[in-house]
């Protein structure tokens, strides 16, 4: 009696339990992580690659360079409410050649995929905002002219002077005016910027250094008026890194003194720095020293581990003993981690000087390659 | 109440057999209302609900009211600051083999990263540079057999179409045969450049929408969608709730039948309980319980049984929602908690509901009845009951005759359904005892021993006569509405032969050369524009033979051609009379490009072609307002004496691109659709049949087993084997008998009301009454030979069995 | 002396899968023609199993069942069936009237296996003997128990049998009622002459009988 009572109540729940897997919701799909490095790397047959110093002209070369297989329009700044209120930004507009393909017969082909990311570091309240828009580059959606990169209605404009960057991402705005302070830089040899063994692994490169911004920026219904300094970076080419690079650590800083310092730290897959790392040094004149990996040192200092246990090396010591520069530069705050499609850390640090203490300088901090997911 | 509960579960141990029948008696029941209501669902939820899988839930939908979208809208409103992230859609239908297949040409990098396709997806670059790459969510390319990479081949407006597969994406039913490319490459292999069926945006942007939408363009909601969805496929639903509830009817019919046989196999039980004390309550409380486990059990079987059915048949109505609707449902049924617990509940109540009855009957049992005879007592049932079945019958017609609309016809039919139930078994009887008067040999005898259990019969008669009925009579009702489709389409079609060109490229200048051509005598010509609530608007030019094929149902070709070739009057069908309840007479307004214009209704035409109706207008008048100069199909009719062969291939000369169709193809190509259409009815017409065997076979078997005592006298009185085995199949065979031949009225009745009134209303069209008899021809024999072979256990079992231990006094 | 119409020898008959039940070990008795014979015992004692095995519907596990000269083990099952319709007569306790049919076709019924529909007439004649002209055309359901025990005296006898099997014929039936039926029970069977073996407990119906024997542990007994 004891034992058929248990066969219906095992025949019900297996019922129930079928049932109940019927009415399962749908699984939504997994979203997918870009990862950087593949994109940087890898067969490019299709394309042409940086093999060598090329004179650079402008504006010509401020506009997308189609047969190279990637190019980005890089903004970062650090910027100050009238009240002193930190906030920092950054605006990219990547190109990503598709292989060139069968023609097709539709005002809808297209030779890239464009992407275009915008983020709002709040110091005050530790927010970090983050927006990631895609487009083809037919129809209008997307490009970069001589004085225009857009995406979209994210676009900048380049006037007599000045760089407009405008750009809404619903939650938050930017709308800014950069003036250069300093000309033009070519990185590495005259623009040709190497990054591995092969000749191959390079990218043509040229930086805006300091750029007085000012504009307004949107928080949610709250206007904020804002000033300070930003930095350009254009960089375009084929596989610029090699098979055993697995990221990088790129600082951008704006020294007190005037002088700008970028640091370029290549990683190997085992997490040595590469050879291939190199660096640059503007004086405020705008001339500029190239730095390879031996002219300077940088250590963690500090490592944050966000929410999936990855964790992002975001305060180091950085020494350069033939400019006098013992700094420290710390994350301003420590999540300022980009989780769309591409898993990357990228905000904006204090520079410090190691022996003072003091504040020498700002600057913003890209970490690459960390990631796992 | 646990003693109470042991024994009754003793009595299901020792007759196993009529509980797994009430098990699935109530299964069966359950699983047609829950595969009917899952089915339903998937005509309204899931018909349209592709985009939000790759766009997100909720979403607007921006479309033109005429036509196409120009995909530079797209471009323009997208770089406007501010602009909401829209997703341009192409949507084309494309054939596999018998299969239709949706077309979802979208641009991957105007999607979220948490859509299916991604823009960082693997497969984004390929489908960006492929010219014929193609996605499919893993679901669809199991149905198409296919594991990527593969390559697909597909007809898309006559032409064919060699598609590759690039990858697998995720993604629920809602991409169920829909293959997704990017738009270059779509708009590059269908040579739609320039278009854009319609684009997604997010339901937060209305406001910015509205603001920069230009005008002629309107912006639906997802609600909206899901209303038209319902809307289109309103006919078809209501065809399938019919189905359902008439099944629901059967299935309960079948429980009360299991349940009142119980309760009378048990009455010498339940009549010592009370002697021993038990109470009344007490005795309807563990009858209640009985019951509410029984159907439990069952219905969860049901819910079961009617999901796989409904995954298995769905086919039967996805099939004719793409040749009608144009529309690609998804393959799956998506099941929801609610509708589950839904339905078992409603299937555990209405079995309590039908069991009132045999509880009131429980109660009448007195306490210490131990004789197992049963005592009919007539005198329980009032004059008045005797008149409740004619009374049931008069109120379900008046119901039925005396409204408009859908919902009352289907009550008015369960409420003539219980009259007819309730008519059965004392008409069953009448029947028995005709077969019984005369005579003394076996037959007579076998058939009289019957007379007296009428209340152990009855319900099984009503069950079975009702199930038999309902399968017969939608079968009836598809079969006659068949035949006035033949009639109509091949009195409709009047031309020797018909030219279409795939794309829409004929045009005036093709028809005036046609007309210059000596063998032709005369021609027609239509084209189709759809409206959104589905609903035509034609395009005729039309000759003396084609008005006189049309069939009138108000107005008539003599008044009415000249106002029509006037250009100031409208022809309209009769499902757009029906729905919009027009006559010869009256005024329609009609939305036309430009802008809304009123006709007069010339007259109201036969049509079975589409259920939301069409408005024909006369050529020239319809070519001056729509812009539109295309001919979907010219008809041709060959002048006396030339060859038509030579006609034939004379116009495939002259139009490469041309598909020839004859009168005789028309009239089985509109069959063919038909009988896709219909393929679900004659499936749950089946399904209902196959009920009807159940509660046939489990009727006779419990009859036949019940009455072992009687037949062990028999044989002790000197009743030979061979004997008895004739008594026990001569008795099986004659409920059978008197239960079909109540059935072939009731089904005549289920026919007529399905023909005369629930498709009208459903479909807006009325179907000429006729009496197909194939059903019955079908039904008598195999309930008859049903009967015999349900028989044949108990009477095999009965004749090998010594009679002995059946005599012991009990 | 004349053929006897009941010869039972050595019969054995056991019930049960498990652990069989002997319910008659040995079982040896004989009826000749009109005598009547009682057998007693008390519930379970084999009564009702010798009876069904005297009108052949059950069959021993060992010895001889020999009824109007007829060995049963040598008959076929239609055969002995044939046989029973038309030499024995069958009275139950609980009377197993056919609930469907009236009294006049329930007892019409063994005239109707012995194709003997002819002598309906017979019908009538029963009727009149039991007292039950008036029912005829009733239902049994309508009926009392002692009508219906006449009813089924007058089944078991329409036809004739040389033998007569009554199995408690007054076991449902009040006392008073069960006096009235058992003297019927003795008149009619007295006239028609026939051979009767009656199971019963009760001391009354026994003395009715010739010979009255008592079933106890399978055997039989004078005593």
């Amino acid at each position: 009696m004891r034992l058929d009572n248990a066969g219906v109540v095992a025949v019900v729940l297996l019922l129930c339990s079928w049932l109940a897997w019927q009415t399962r919701p749908p699984e939504p799909p997994a979203p997918e992580r870009l990862r950087v490095q593949n994109l940087m790397s890898g067969e490019t047959q299709e394309f042409r690659r940086v093999t060598g110093p090329i004179p650079m002209s402008f504006p010509e070369d401020h506009a997308q360079h189609p047969p190279y297989q990637n190019e980005w329009w890089y903004f970062t700044g650090n910027l100050e409410t009238e009240a002193g209120e930190r906030l920092g930004f950054q605006y990219t507009l990547f190109r990503f050649a598709t292989p060139p393909g069968e023609d097709l017969d539709s005002a809808w082909e297209t030779e890239a995929m464009w992407m275009a990311h915008l983020a709002l570091s709040d110091g005050r309240e530790q927010r970090f905002f983050q927006a990631e828009r895609f487009a083809r580059g037919a129809l209008g959606l997307a490009g970069a002219d001589p004085d225009r990169w857009w995406l979209r209605d994210w676009e900048v404009t380049l006037g007599e002077q000045d760089w407009r960057l405008a750009a809404d991402a619903g939650g938050f705005a930017l709308d800014l005016t950069l003036t250069p302070q300093r000309p033009i830089v070519l990185q590495g040899d005259a623009g040709y910027s190497r990054k591995g063994p092969d000749p191959g692994n390079a990218s043509r490169y040229y930086s805006i250094t300091r750029l007085k911004t000012r504009g307004t920026i949107q928080i949610d219904d709250e206007s904020l008026s804002v000033e300070g300094l930003s930095w350009l970076d254009r960089e375009w080419g084929s596989s610029q890194l090699s098979e055993e690079q697995a990221g990088w650590d790129w600082f951008a800083i704006q020294l007190d003194d005037g002088r700008d310092l970028m640091i370029a730290r290549l990683r190997n897959e085992d997490g040595s720095d590469s050879e291939w790392s190199y660096g640059l040094l503007v004086q405020p004149d705008g001339s500029s020293t190239y730095l390879t990996d031996d002219d300077y040192q940088a250590t963690v200092e500090r490592r944050w581990t966000d929410a999936k246990g990855d964790r992002w090396p975001v305060d180091w010591r950085i020494n350069v003993p033939s400019a006098g520069l013992e700094l420290t530069t710390r994350a301003v705050f420590d999540n300022q981690h980009w989780q769309q499609s591409v898993d990357y850390w990228e905000g904006m640090i204090d520079v410090v000087d190691q022996t003072t203490g003091e504040r020498v300088g700002r600057g913003y901090l890209e970490l690459s390659g960390y990631g796992q997911g | 109440m646990q003693l109470l509960l042991a024994s009754s579960r003793r009595f299901f141990y020792r007759h196993p057999g009529q509980l797994l029948l009430a098990l699935i008696g109530i299964a069966a029941g359950v699983a047609v209302v829950t595969g009917v209501a899952l089915m339903r669902d998937v005509l309204i939820d899931a018909l349209d609900s592709a985009t939000e899988t790759l766009s997100g839930t909720e979403t607007l939908r921006i479309k033109s009211s005429s036509g196409p979208l120009d995909e530079t809208l797209f471009a323009e409103l997208s770089v406007i600051p501010g602009a909401p992230q829209l997703l341009p859609v192409l949507s084309s239908r494309l054939r596999h083999d018998s299969r239709m297949l949706e077309l979802l040409a979208v641009d991957p990098l105007s999607l979220d990263r948490t859509s299916a396709v991604r823009p960082t997806g693997p497969a984004t670059g390929q489908l960006l540079t492929q010219a014929n790459a193609a996605v499919a969510s893993r679901r669809t390319l199991e149905r198409l057999g296919l594991e990527p990479p593969a390559t697909l081949k597909v007809r898309y407006s006559g032409q064919e179409l060699t598609l590759e597969i690039v990858a697998g994406i995720d993604g629920g039913r809602e991409l169920d045969d829909r293959i997704i490319m990017d738009l270059a490459a779509a708009q590059h292999l269908t040579g739609r450049q320039g278009e854009l069926s319609f684009m997604e945006a997010p339901a937060g942007s209305r406001e910015w929408l509205e603001a920069q939408l230009p005008p002629g363009l309107e912006l639906i909601d997802a609600g909206q969608r899901r209303d038209s969805a319902a809307a289109l496929t309103a006919g078809m639903r209501a065809n399938l709730t019919a189905m359902s509830l008439l099944s629901l009817a059967v299935g309960l019919f079948v429980i009360y039948s299991v349940l009142a046989f119980l309760l009378v196999q048990r009455r010498r039980t339940i009549g010592m309980m009370r002697a021993v004390g038990v109470t009344e309550g007490r005795i309807q409380g563990l009858l209640a319980l009985e019951t509410t486990i029984l159907a439990g059990l069952g219905a969860l079987a049901g819910l079961a049984l009617g999901t796989l059915m409904a995954n298995a048949l769905l086919d039967l109505v996805r099939q004719p929602v793409a040749e009608l609707y144009r529309m690609v449902a998804s393959a799956g049924v998506r099941p929801t908690l609610g509708l589950y617990v839904g339905v078992w509940v409603m299937a555990v109540v209405m079995a309590l509901v039908s069991v009132l009855g045999v509880l009131r009957e429980a109660q009448r049992i007195p306490p210490g009845q131990l004789a197992r005879t049963v005592h009919e007592s007539n005198s329980s049932h009032s004059q008045a009951w005797r008149w409740a079945p004619f009374a049931l019958l008069i109120l379900g017609a008046a119901m039925i005759i005396l409204t408009t609309t859908l919902p009352p016809v289907m009550v008015g039919l369960f409420v003539m359904l219980s009259g007819c139930a309730l008519l059965a078994p004392s008409i069953g009887m009448l029947l028995l005892k005709s077969l019984s008067a005369k005579g003394t040999g076996l037959m007579a005898r076998a058939t009289k021993m019957l007379l007296s259990s009428r209340q152990r019969l009855a319900p099984a008669i009503s069950a079975l006569s009702l199930a038999m009925a309902l399968s017969a009579g939608v079968g009836m009702m598809v079969l006659g509405f068949r035949s006035t489709v033949d009639d109509w389409v091949s009195r409709l079609i009047s031309a020797d032969v018909y030219l279409t060109v795939s794309q829409g490229q004929l045009d005036s200048t093709d028809f005036s050369q046609l007309a210059t051509w000596p063998e032709i005598e005369m021609m027609t010509s239509s084209r189709d524009v759809r409206l959104d609530d589905g609903s035509n608007v034609v395009g005729y030019d039309l000759n003396p033979k084609a008005w006189a094929a049309f069939e009138w149902t108000s107005g008539n070709a003599h008044s009415a051609r000249p106002l029509v070739e006037s250009g100031q009057a409208v022809l309209i069908t009769e499902p757009m009379a029906r729905r919009k309840n027009l006559h010869a007479g009256d005024r329609l307004e009609l939305d036309t490009p430009m802008g809304p214009m009123e006709f007069e209704v010339a007259a109201v035409y036969r049509d079975y072609s589409n259920d939301r109706g069409l408005v024909g207008l006369i050529g020239w008048r319809f070519r001056e307002l729509w812009q539109d100069d295309q001919r979907d199909s010219i008809g041709i009719y060959l002048a006396p004496g030339n060859d038509l062969a030579a006609l034939e291939a004379r116009i495939a000369e002259a139009f490469p691109a041309g598909n020839l169709t004859t009168r005789v193809q028309v009239r089985d190509q509109t069959l063919e659709v038909f009988d896709r259409t219909f393929r679900i009815s004659w499936a749950l017409a089946i399904l209902v049949g196959i009920i009807a065997g159940i509660a046939l076979i489990s009727a006779l078997l419990a009859l036949g087993l019940e009455r072992g005592r009687e037949y062990a006298t028999l044989r002790a009185l000197g009743l030979s084997r061979r004997g008895l085995a004739g008594v026990v199949l001569t008795q099986t065979t004659s409920l059978a008998v008197i239960a079909v031949c109540m059935a072939i009225p009731f089904s005549m009745l289920i026919h007529a009301v399905l023909s005369l009134a629930v498709q009208p209303r459903a479909f807006g069209w009325s179907v000429v009454l006729s009496w197909p008899w194939q059903p019955l021809a079908v039904l008598v024999p195999l309930a008859i030979a049903l009967g015999a072979m349900a028989g044949s256990y108990p009477a095999w079992k009965i004749a090998t069995r010594d009679p002995a231990p059946l005599l012991r006094a009990s | 002396m004349s053929e006897a119409v009941v010869k039972l020898q050595g019969l054995q008959r056991r019930f049960g899968t498990s652990g069989p039940v002997q319910v008659l070990e040995d079982v040896n008795l004989e009826l000749q023609p009109a005598e009547r014979v009682a057998v007693m015992g008390s519930s379970g004692s084999g009564k009702t199993t010798l009876l069904h095995l005297a009108a052949g519907m059950d069959t021993p596990d060992a010895g001889t069942v020999e009824v109007g000269g007829l060995q049963f083990s040598a008959l076929q099952e239609p055969e002995r069936t044939r046989f029973r319709a038309q030499y024995i007569g069958l009275v139950f306790q609980d009377f197993n009237l056919i609930d469907s049919l009236t009294v006049r076709e329930n007892i019409e019924l063994p005239l109707w296996l012995n194709n003997r529909l002819n002598q309906r007439e017979r019908i009538g004649q029963l009727a009149e003997e039991l007292g039950i002209s008036k029912l005829l055309d009733r239902l049994p359901e309508k009926l009392s128990g002692g009508e219906k025990q006449r009813v089924a005296i007058a089944r078991a006898l329409v036809h004739e049998p040389a033998l007569l099997l009554a199995d408690e014929p007054t076991g449902s039936l009040d006392q008073t009622t069960a006096e009235g039926v058992l003297r019927l029970f003795d008149r009619v069977t007295r006239q028609h002459g026939v051979t009767l073996l009656m199971v019963t407990h009760n001391d009354e119906a026994a003395a009715l009988c010739d010979r009255v024997l008592h079933l106890r542990h399978g055997k039989l007994s004078d005593s």
